[in-house]
């Protein structure tokens, strides 16, 4: 994700890290032999659809404003 | 583990589960009524009604906890996944105060800016929710979910004002990072739950012993989250998000963000790192400490060098983050009653400071720049007056809040041994006078000769908030045993678990 | 009793702001004379055979750090009460009706003032602290927003960041105190019963010492000061020089001497500080000399006077310690005075230049009486007050070392030098123009009586503590708490 700058890349690598994360939770939960880790996965299934849903209206909503392809582009605020 | 639980749950036993989750299930409410309100009323109306909605949910949330706090009620409750103890009931009155305040301002905000008001009011309840969950959670789980409630609803509001680019911005930025930040916590939450099996936290405090320092496993969870966490509460070197985010979101958000999800940060730190990683903290502290020692200078130095008082303000939370930190890495009783301390202070100064900002919005955009402040104590004496009384509190000038606050972080600090980092903490506050002196220069000097950019709309309800705000700022400092004795029963539920 | 000394004049200040010009002026008059009157009655029957703080008041404040709301009164500071509430009312009287802003003005001048009485009464740690901070926030509008000169925002800040570093380290170093000591707690008395180690106290000590160096100013911490006086108006001058520079000098024999009273086997700070002193006033008094600006030069001397100071309190003996006490309060009297007539003449003539102002005394006689009175008070000739403390100062410093003894009479022996000349240039030298026809602008007329019932206190002070300085120095031996190096 910190060497790729269109910012609808960077919102699949979130999605791509939180699989990841649901993938280790999954996994942890099999060897333990303890649920807790199962419903970890679900709650984060959720909340990535949810963040998912949020991210893209936003992006949305600035590629109505302008054009965008990088997030360089995005320097109408000097960090 | 849970399924055997499942079968003997009662209906006595929800309802006392729901109780023990009041003032969250107050605020909830709120917002369902809200959301359906807002949809049935003509559009005139919607408005108004969500925003008294909103204030009643609030209001009620605070009475609960308050009235729970003072019967000393609260334990765990459903399956230890939340708790309504004494920590969970002080964060959740500060958040609910948080609320009404900001729900205030950013009424009339939006009103003078021309946006819809209701969706605000209500992602703003959103995010009080959240905040509340991560405060009262018992569990991984319950501060994953809570973390992802306040930080979704956030990133909407940041972005609320659609046809500025500069909102829109502010929303990607803080979305992108955001969500990168709260991959970092989760990697590090299951990592730990890898390690310890549980993800409850009373059960991870058992489990962690100061033997399991050498677990790569934890350990990495705890740097994971370490980074998460200082994310979240902006401090160096995560912060780089936080002036852009804090620049580009409407007023009223940025106002609220700049407490409201400070506050519900450092209830996460505390509630992971004191009570349920306490055993160990040898390994935690380090990463803190550096992270505290880079905030205070950092935060101040860049501070000094902003045109916007937005940014400046951004700045200025970084260093106050870093303060804070002193009194997290303290811990015990007295590092943990004054973060709370501290935490329920700044939130009056900080939020004024906003607040007084905001009331120079108009049509035409929020005026933010220190030239606008030019001449404020004689166009409107009073807000000039609390201005004033708000950064002397940031700059911890006795005896305004600010002060007190300083001194029990610090004497914690020195307590336990942190005294390099309480040296650092004074000498970078002596710089940070220097720019909150900046506004007063601005706020005093005479009346400009060219037209102000921002006249004064109709900000009644501001003035009020503001001058709420100034007068918890000036009583709560030689008031302050009271709060202070507060902060010590929210304290104790950390640490009665070890 | 005590409570009404800070908060009568802290009440009064925030209702005069309020208040419109004419009566402001009226208001904050009573409330500082009153105020005098107060300090009056607690200095008259204040009991000099009592050991310990007198009129106490004791409430619990803030009982989870053991803070408590402590006031009291000793031999230390029952006589610099009574200078402050003097210089008050007189800065309030210094301030015509016409001053621009003057409610504000006077308002933010009586709160500085209760600060002040605050540091003065506090008999506990963090009380104390939050007043020392409390006055500061005052004296930086009043310096600022009515500051003459070019860059009075430039002064004001420099000001208050120069203190802020000292205080905010003193904050360090209360908080030290209150971690390190066996007492925990933050009262005087019991914290100089129960002193941390000395590895502990040679850091607390370097803390407040810098707070208390900076306020005073002692020698290398002073370059705040000639840009402050320079841009202070002078009825505030008369509180900042007359009063806040004490508030440092009285915190070294307060907290810091009885605080960390035992040095490190490998390091003594006793010793640094009067070196520092000696060095101070040489220093002070050769740029005094240098000074073509009156205000400037007063603002010198000022600083090798403060010196004297210094040197007493660390000569750690009862002559010393007496001698700095009534040096306090003796430059307290002399440099208000001779800030009001600096700004007197520059009101008459327009300048304050020396090598400008020559032969006024004809013109304005009465004046040049009373310059005389305060040149001489100010160079230390015996039967006007600072002979008396000059001398007990030197008297302890002598048996602390006699080396730095002498070296403090070199403040001696330029004080007269620089005083004399500016005294002798702008009141009797030969006037080189026509003294018929005096420049553009140039009022040449004597005193006013107001001007003149302004200043009589202060020179009947003059008088009074240079023959009967009993008056003072009895009071002392009843201190409030014990001072181990001290053998009263």
């Amino acid at each position: 994700m910190l060497i790729r700058r269109n910012p609808l890349v960077m919102l699949i690598c979130i999605e791509l890290m939180l699989n990841a994360v649901n993938l280790t939770l999954v996994a942890f939960s099999r060897q333990l032999n303890n649920r807790e880790g199962q419903l970890f996965a679900l709650m984060t299934m959720t909340v990535a659809a949810a963040e998912a849903v949020v991210g893209l209206a936003i992006l949305v909503d600035i590629f109505r404003v302008r054009d965008l392809e990088d997030v360089d582009d995005l320097s109408e605020l000097k960090g | 583990m849970i399924a055997a639980a499942q079968v003997t749950y009662t209906a006595a036993q929800a309802w006392s589960d729901l109780a023990q989750i009041g003032p969250i299930v107050a605020v909830t409410v709120a917002l369902l009524v809200a959301v359906v309100v807002d949809l049935l009323l003509p559009r005139g109306l919607r408005g108004p009604v969500v925003t008294v909605i909103a204030i009643v949910g609030l209001v009620s949330a605070l009475a609960i906890a308050a009235y729970r706090l003072v019967n000393g009620y609260g334990g765990p409750a459903y399956f230890r996944f939340v708790s309504g103890d004494a920590f969970a009931l002080f964060f959740e009155m500060l958040f609910a105060l948080i609320g009404v305040l900001a729900v205030i301002v950013s009424s009339s905000y939006v009103r003078r800016r021309g946006l819809y008001e209701a969706e605000l009011q209500v992602l703003t309840l959103a995010a009080i929710v959240g905040m509340m969950s991560l405060a009262a959670a018992g569990s991984l789980v319950t501060v994953f979910l809570g973390l992802e409630l306040l930080s979704i609803a956030l990133y909407v509001s940041c972005g609320y004002n659609r046809i500025e680019l500069p909102s829109q911005e502010s929303a990607a930025k803080y979305l992108i990072i955001g969500g990168f930040a709260s991959a970092f916590v989760l990697y590090g939450m299951a990592l730990i739950y890898g390690a310890t099996g549980t993800t409850v936290l009373s059960d991870i405090a058992t489990r962690v012993t100061s033997d399991s320092a050498g677990n790569p496993l934890l350990l990495l969870g705890v740097l994971l989250m370490g980074v998460g966490f200082a994310f979240k509460v902006s401090a160096a070197p995560f912060h780089m998000w936080t002036p852009d985010v804090y620049q580009g979101a409407p007023l009223p958000v940025t106002a609220f963000m700049s407490v409201a999800t400070k506050a519900a940060a450092f209830a996460m730190i505390l509630r992971v790192f004191n009570y349920g990683l306490g055993h160990l903290g040898p390994e935690w502290q380090v990463l803190l400490a550096f992270t505290a020692a880079a905030s205070m200078v950092v935060g101040n130095l860049m501070a000094i060098v902003q045109a916007s008082l937005k940014r400046m303000l951004a700045y200025s939370g970084v260093a106050h983050a870093g303060y804070i930190l002193v009194g997290v890495l303290a811990g015990g009783r007295a590092g943990v009653a004054a973060v709370l301390f501290y935490l329920f202070g700044y939130v009056f100064m900080n939020f004024g400071a906003f607040a007084v900002v905001s009331t120079l919005s108009g049509p035409a955009g929020d005026g933010d720049l220190y030239e606008d402040l030019n001449g404020l104590a004689y166009r409107n004496p009073t807000l000039g007056v609390l201005m004033s009384v708000f950064m002397l509190s940031l700059a911890g000038f006795p005896p305004m809040v600010g002060f007190f606050g300083k001194v029990f972080l610090f004497t914690a600090g020195i307590s336990a041994g942190w005294t390099w980092l309480v040296v650092l903490a004074v000498l970078t506050s002596v710089v940070s006078v220097y720019y909150y002196f900046r506004v007063l220069f601005h706020v005093w000097s005479p009346l400009p000769e060219a037209p102000v950019r921002f006249a004064f709309g109709p900000v009644r309800g501001p003035v009020t908030v503001v001058l709420l705000a100034g007068v918890f700022a000036v009583a709560l400092g030689p008031l302050s045993g009271f709060l202070l004795q507060v902060g010590l029963n929210g304290a104790a539920p950390l640490l009665s678990g070890r | 009793m005590l409570s009404a000394i800070w908060i009568l004049p802290a009440l009064g200040g925030l209702i005069v702001c309020f208040l419109p010009r004419g009566a402001a002026r009226v208001g904050a008059i009573l409330v500082a004379l009153a105020e005098l009157a107060l300090t009056l009655v607690v200095a008259a029957t204040f009991d000099a055979s009592h050991h310990g703080y007198q009129y106490a008041e004791q409430a619990s404040w803030i009982a989870q750090f053991n803070v408590s709301y402590h006031l009291g009164v000793d031999g230390l500071s029952v006589w610099l009460l009574v200078l402050n509430a003097l210089i008050g009312a007189l800065a309030v009287l210094a301030t015509p009706a016409a001053w621009p802003r003057a409610s504000a003005f006077l308002g933010l001048m009586l709160l500085m003032e209760s600060g002040m009485a605050g540091v003065f009464l506090s008999v506990d740690l963090l009380l104390f602290y939050v007043f020392w901070e409390a006055m500061l926030i005052p004296a930086y509008f009043l310096l600022w927003l009515w500051g003459e000169g070019e860059r009075p925002n430039y002064a004001a800040l420099k000001f208050v960041l120069f203190t802020l570093v000292g205080s905010l380290l003193m904050l360090v170093g209360v908080l030290g105190e209150y971690v390190f000591s066996s007492a925990h707690t933050f009262d005087l008395p019991a914290l100089a019963a129960q002193p941390p180690s000395p590895a502990i106290q040679f850091g607390l000590f370097a803390l407040f010492a810098a707070a208390f160096a900076v306020k005073i100013p002692v020698w290398p911490l002073h370059s705040w000061l000639p840009d402050a006086y320079m841009s202070a108006p002078t009825p505030f001058l008369l509180l900042l020089a007359g009063v806040m520079g004490k508030t440092g000098a009285y915190g070294m024999l307060r907290v810091l001497l009885p605080l960390n009273p035992h040095p490190v086997n490998w390091w003594d700070w006793n010793w640094v500080l009067p070196v520092l002193a000696v060095i101070g006033i040489a220093w002070g008094a050769l740029l005094a000399l240098a000074q073509r600006d009156l205000k400037a030069l007063v603002a010198y001397s000022s600083i090798s006077h403060m010196g004297f100071i210094v040197l007493g309190i660390f000569a750690l003996n009862a002559q010393g310690q007496e001698g700095a006490l009534v040096q306090m309060l003796n430059h307290g009297i002399i440099v208000p005075a001779l800030f009001l007539i600096v700004a007197w003449i520059y009101a008459r003539t327009g300048s304050r230049d020396r090598s400008v102002l020559t032969g006024l005394a004809p013109a304005m006689p009465v004046l040049a009486g009373v310059f005389l009175v305060v040149t001489m008070a100010a160079l230390g000739l015996p039967g006007l007050n600072s002979f008396v403390g000059e001398f007990m100062t030197l008297l302890g410093a002598w048996q602390l070392s006699p080396w730095l003894a002498v070296a403090g009479c070199i403040g001696l022996i330029l004080a007269p030098i620089y005083m004399l000349r500016l005294f002798q240039g702008a009141m009797y030298t030969e006037v080189a123009g026509p003294p018929d026809h005096p420049a553009e602008g140039v009022v040449r007329k004597d005193m006013a009586r107001g001007e003149l019932a302004l200043i009589a206190p202060l020179l009947a002070l003059m008088f009074v503590l240079g023959l009967y300085p009993y008056l003072v120095v009895h009071a002392l031996p009843a201190l409030g708490q014990g001072m181990q190096v001290l053998h009263w």
